[in-house]
């Protein structure tokens, strides 16, 4: 066993394949049109669509380009993450990528960077566009904060996205399930329309849930206040617990083995 | 020393058997073909040495490791080509062989590995734009990039046509050539004796012969099929010989022999005898799906094939 150094050389380390991983999937993220779209598309959309319903003054603006921000980030953090760790899943990529001495640590770390960056890059792309179609005012100096509550939000979403991958078992049903459960979460998050309309209970409820504190710590940065210490706590609990239990459901094969084996004998016989 | 061993090796699935106590021992720098019908138990028992899947019970060292345990050390030494082609289509051949190639303590160069299996021309190609035969030969590619000592190959050419098939087979050669021990799952004879040092049968979960190319080949030409179409009740006056290996179904004769121009001189001259045309006569070696239930009911009644299953010295324990 002494000479299985000299035999191998150095192992890569975890910092540098960190980083390839990020670039790696930053370079996938950009080539794939349907991620970018639903990332960069979608809270625009929601930009323009939800600018007639709101009123005029500034405090509006603001619910509205946070809304649109936070809706970005889940889109890609979440919903474009997850799909990609189903797909890769099970076209055995991933199943491949286990078998090299990358670390596990190192390629998830490495893939949420990567999602972290293009999320800032929606996020900016969101500003700036709220800028002239809804005419919001932002000062630079509150980019910091903003920054900050996009990538608290992105690491959690990814991280409650990578837990939810070991329960998918198909890219084709990736789409809904994921929708079942973040589309309920941000209605009832006060991100797209004021909290103050739905039930006490329920409000009470949805703030220890990952989206209702996300929200209010982007419209916080968004208004210029301090983030709130309550919300931070609750995202970061969030990220922790799921990052923590993803260890034990994360799948690296594809589901159903000997379905797969059947349809390609059938492929083959062409 | 061996660099893969089996004990014993099983693996169930609930009161099934997918693998039943399969030993053997693979020494550094051999070709080994697992060849077999579907559902023998091939690709359990590669992946289960790959440490994809835990054995349920039996010994297994892959250089001097416990693949199930997969410590970073022994995935460096080990390359992979799956079942499915598993690549992703964005990424260009060239970008796809660098990205593996970082993930490596000690890779080959990337254009001695597009050289190998025959891309150089298509670096620049993304995956998802080439076709199955080239992306199969990306996953063999991706499978030798970290140079290891150990490559297995489950079932690398299924589904490709004759030439994509050749070409594949000249990269693994220069693999072998290499001094690389490769273990291949295969469905074709011909792919296991083009490649292979050692062959060993799988069928229904169970090691029925392990031997080299040649004494493999002549077991599975052991038998031939004489088949013809007989007229009314024209078989029973066979040649009692003949008569013993003959099977009539919806009237068609089919004798299952082993020496084949002794069967032919009786069967002709008994043709002459009884006025038959020997309509529709057509002479073939048992068809592979055959010959592997043959093995099996030899394995089973204890009747040796013409091969020791301790060929490579491994202790069967039975």
């Amino acid at each position: 066993m002494s000479d299985t150094s000299a035999v191998l050389g150095r192992m890569p380390g975890w910092t540098g394949s960190f980083a390839r991983q990020a670039s790696h999937h930053l370079k996938l993220t950009l080539r794939s049109s349907r991620a970018l779209t639903s990332a960069l598309m979608l809270p625009i959309l929601i930009l323009v669509a939800l600018r007639t319903t709101t009123g005029d003054d500034a405090a509006s603006h603001t619910y509205l380009v946070a809304g649109a921000v936070v809706f970005g980030c889940i889109s890609m953090s979440f919903v474009t993450h997850a799909t990609w760790l189903v797909t890769a899943r099970e076209k055995g990529v991933m199943k491949r990528l286990r078998a090299t001495p990358l670390r596990p640590s190192a390629f998830l770390a490495g893939r949420i960077a990567a999602t972290a960056v293009l999320s800032l890059v929606a996020a900016a792309i969101t500003v700036v566009i709220a800028r002239f179609v809804v005419g919001v005012d932002l000062r630079l100096e509150l980019a910091g904060p903003i920054v900050s509550a996009v990538l608290l939000g992105t690491v959690t979403w990814a991280a409650l996205g990578t837990l939810l991958s070991g329960f998918i078992g198909s890219p084709a049903s990736a789409w809904s399930i994921l929708s079942i459960v973040y589309l309920p979460l941000m209605f009832i998050s006060g991100v797209f329309f004021p909290s103050s309309s739905l039930p006490a209970w329920l409000n009470q409820v949805s703030s220890y849930l990952p989206a209702e504190p996300f929200g209010q710590l982007m419209q916080q940065a968004f208004a210029g206040h301090a983030l709130a210490g309550r919300d931070l706590l609750v995202m970061s609990a969030w990220a922790v617990v799921c990052a923590v239990a993803s260890i034990w459901t994360f799948k690296w094969q594809p589901s159903e083995p000997s379905k797969r084996r059947a349809t390609h004998t059938v492929d083959s016989g062409k | 020393m061996a660099l893969i061993s089996a004990r014993g090796l099983t693996k169930s699935y609930g009161k099934h058997n997918a693998v039943t106590d399969v030993s053997f021992d693979i020494g550094e720098g051999e070709t080994v073909a697992m060849l077999g019908p579907n559902g023998a138990g091939k690709t359990t028992t590669v992946e289960i040495l790959e440490g994809f899947r835990e054995r349920t019970r039996g010994e297994i060292r892959v250089i001097d490791e416990d693949p199930w345990h997969a410590p970073q050390r022994l995935r460096a030494q080990l390359g992979f080509v799956l079942q499915a082609t598993s690549l992703e289509a964005e990424l260009s051949v060239l970008e796809t062989l660098q990205y593996y190639r970082a993930l490596f303590p000690n890779p080959r160069p990337v254009d001695e590995v597009l050289a190998m299996v025959g891309l150089e021309s298509e670096e620049k190609v993304r995956v998802g734009q080439l076709s199955g035969g080239q992306q199969r030969r990306v996953d063999l590619a991706v499978g030798i990039i970290g140079n290891p000592r150990v490559l297995f190959l489950d079932e690398p050419t299924t589904g490709l046509d004759p030439i994509a098939r050749r070409q594949l087979w000249g990269a693994v050669r220069t693999l072998k050539a290499g001094g690389t021990t490769v273990l291949l799952t295969t469905h074709y004879l011909e792919e296991a004796q083009e490649l292979a040092d050692t062959i060993m049968v799988l069928s229904d979960g169970k090691l029925v012969a392990h031997d080299s190319p040649a004494n493999i080949v002549q077991l599975f030409e052991s038998e031939t099929h004489i088949t013809f179409r007989a007229k009314g009740d024209s078989t029973a006056a066979l040649p009692t010989s003949l008569a013993e290996s003959a099977e009539t179904k919806d009237g068609l004769v089919t004798l299952k022999v082993g020496d084949v121009i002794p069967a032919l001189k009786g069967l002709l001259a008994w043709a002459d005898r009884h006025h038959s045309d020997l309509a529709g006569l057509t002479v073939n070696p048992a068809s592979l799906e055959e010959t592997y239930l043959n093995l099996i009911r030899q394995a089973e009644e204890g009747t040796a094939p013409p091969t020791k299953t301790t060929h490579r010295g491994a202790d069967t324990h039975v």
